[in-house]
């Protein structure tokens, strides 16, 4: 019983770290597989808005509603529903890269509302100048909405990977690992508040280096 | 100088769009000689926006056709129109540059666009730089590029692809007085080198004054006044004259003031031969303007004098030749001495 505590606690040494490569893991492959998925699903939601470049009030309509469900189900709750569909997708429900599949799944209608109001802060006239001079529609949503957009998304994309970083954590509750599991198995369970803490410090660190980044990024590609 | 039998490049005839129940053009006819700077005016509200974006094809006419450069646009389909928009080069008020690309990609868009090869769009691109005079601000964005020097790199974007028309949408109305004239000076100057049509939507007359060559005056969806900028000016019985040639304010007075509109040409002294008129018949001169537009001297005089006298003087001015209209200052009772010539 002459286990130490903080950095020389056995947990802290052996686990720590490659709870946050877990964390860190199913933060990358989420945010990678959201931004695929999510931002043909924003751009789809700006494209078929009433004054968009090809208004279509129904399929407009039922992309919203769908985003909306997506949405407003509890991480949680999606997370243990969908469990089937996970195991279909990985073969299993354990592990960093079966929580992956939830995370992707929850973040994908919340990032296409993020895409929806950072597009939608393209000026008009920007559009029609593109219009004018001949361009197809993809032209303009690629060339104008999206390259016009780039500061806006970039700063979406850092609201997204904090996002995952803490719904990693609630994965990893039910199974999924990482730093999330750490804390509740260490930390709550076994009331080892030095484990506690430190994980909670290691996500603050991820959490700031990641915003600024973003920031950096974002100033980056903003000429504006 | 194109002569008066010039080849029109854009001719509208009855056209009228309809939003629900809002009448936006109520059957508009209108021709636009090859080369020459046409500006529309009217009041907002006249219908220019919506005749703008029939003119771009971005909206099509309800009835009546638009031909341009001999192209039919309302018989075009998309991928056609989507063509015919490259033979139009637009500007616009609030230029739209895209922020995200420097100068140079800006103007390379729309030859990018047309699938203009890079080495051609390059040297097209420092071309039209040289043109505008921005030849060194190619590199900068648009955020580091006054409004003026925007507006300068708006124009040679929409000079691109080489199009017949012109066609700028309040290209000066966010840009100040000296801005303005640099910018209306480039397009005259512009035009003079490579023959551009170019057509000017605006709600200032000073735009029609500095720029046109000829002009149509826009009110509620019709086409109401057009022509050469020289003979609309040099007619009293048009609004644009009244509006083109504008008279200094009156001071308030209790008498009855005349407007005297007249014209002359360089060399002829219509202006002291008014003196003399006024001289002889009596009353106050209370402001007063003349100028020349192109080959037509125009000038206007307010002349005050009391309510029994109006008539005579007003028969007097007339038998002189001049056009004179009654103008009511603070005073119900008085009326229109004359209707229009």
């Amino acid at each position: 019983m002459d286990e130490g505590t903080w950095f020389d606690n056995p947990v802290v040494q052996g686990q720590l770290w490659p709870a946050t490569l877990e964390t860190l893991g199913m933060t990358v492959f989420s945010t990678l597989f959201t931004v695929l998925l999510g931002l043909p699903l924003g751009l789809a939601l700006v494209a078929t808005a009433p004054r968009g470049l090809v208004p279509n009030v129904a399929v407009n309509q039922v992309l919203s509603v769908i985003v909306n469900i997506g949405r407003s189900i509890p991480f949680i709750i999606l997370m243990i529903s969908i469990l089937p569909f996970t195991r279909l997708v990985v073969g299993t429900t354990l592990g960093w890269e079966a929580a992956v599949v939830p995370l992707t799944v929850a973040a994908i209608p919340f990032f296409a509302r993020l895409v929806e109001t950072a597009v939608f802060s393209v000026e008009q006239g920007k559009i029609e100048a593109a219009q004018m001079m001949g361009a197809s529609r993809f032209q303009v949503l690629g060339g104008v909405l999206v390259r016009e957009a780039l500061p806006a998304l970039v700063q979406s994309v850092t609201v997204l990977v904090i996002t995952l970083i803490s719904y990693s954590a609630m994965a990893g509750a039910i199974g999924g690992g990482g730093l999330g599991a750490l804390a509740i198995n260490h930390g709550y369970n076994r009331f080892q508040g030095d484990v506690m803490v430190l994980t909670v410090v290691v996500i603050v660190i991820l959490v700031q280096a990641i915003q600024m980044m973003g920031d950096m990024l974002s100033r980056l590609v903003d000429h504006r | 100088m194109p002569g008066p039998m010039e080849e029109q490049l854009i001719t509208l005839s009855e056209v009228r769009k309809v939003y629900g129940d809002v009448v936006a053009l109520d059957g508009v006819d209108l021709e636009i000689d090859k080369g020459t700077i046409h500006g529309i005016v009217g009041p907002s509200g006249a219908g220019k926006s919506t005749l703008v974006r029939c003119l771009t094809g971005l909206d099509q006419p309800t009835t009546g056709t638009i031909e341009v450069a001999g192209q039919n646009l309302s018989a075009l389909g998309e991928g056609a129109l989507r063509q015919a928009r490259r033979r139009i080069g637009m500007v616009f008020q609030h230029v739209n540059l895209l922020d995200a690309r420097t100068a140079a990609e800006n103007i390379a868009y729309p030859m990018r666009i047309a699938g203009v090869p890079a080495a051609e769009r390059r040297a097209r691109v420092q071309e039209l730089l040289d043109l505008v005079g921005l030849g060194n601000r190619g590199g900068a964005y648009p955020s580091q590029l006054s409004g003026g020097q925007k507006q300068r790199i708006g124009i040679a974007r929409a000079l691109a692809t080489d199009p017949d028309v012109l066609l700028c949408d309040e290209p000066t109305s966010a840009l100040d007085a000296a801005t303005t004239r640099q910018i209306l000076g480039l397009i005259r100057d512009i035009r003079d080198r490579i023959g551009v049509t170019v057509v000017i939507i605006t709600h200032e007359m000073e735009v029609v004054r500095q720029a046109c060559d000829a002009v149509s005056l826009l009110d509620h969806g019709r086409v109401v006044e057009s022509g050469r900028l020289a003979a609309v000016v040099a007619d009293p019985a048009t609004r644009l004259s009244h509006a083109l040639v504008p008279l200094p304010p009156v001071p308030d007075t209790d008498k009855a003031v005349l407007d005297i509109f007249f014209t002359s040409t360089p060399g002829e002294p219509t202006g002291s031969r008014v003196f003399d008129v006024v001289a002889r018949l009596g009353g106050d001169i209370t402001a007063g303007t003349f100028e020349t537009l192109g080959d037509t001297q125009v000038g206007r005089v307010a002349l005050s004098a009391p309510h029994h006298d109006v008539e005579r003087l007003a028969r007097g001015l007339r038998e002189a030749g001049l056009h004179v209209e009654g103008r009511v200052a603070r005073l119900p009772q008085a009326r229109e001495v004359t209707d229009h010539g």
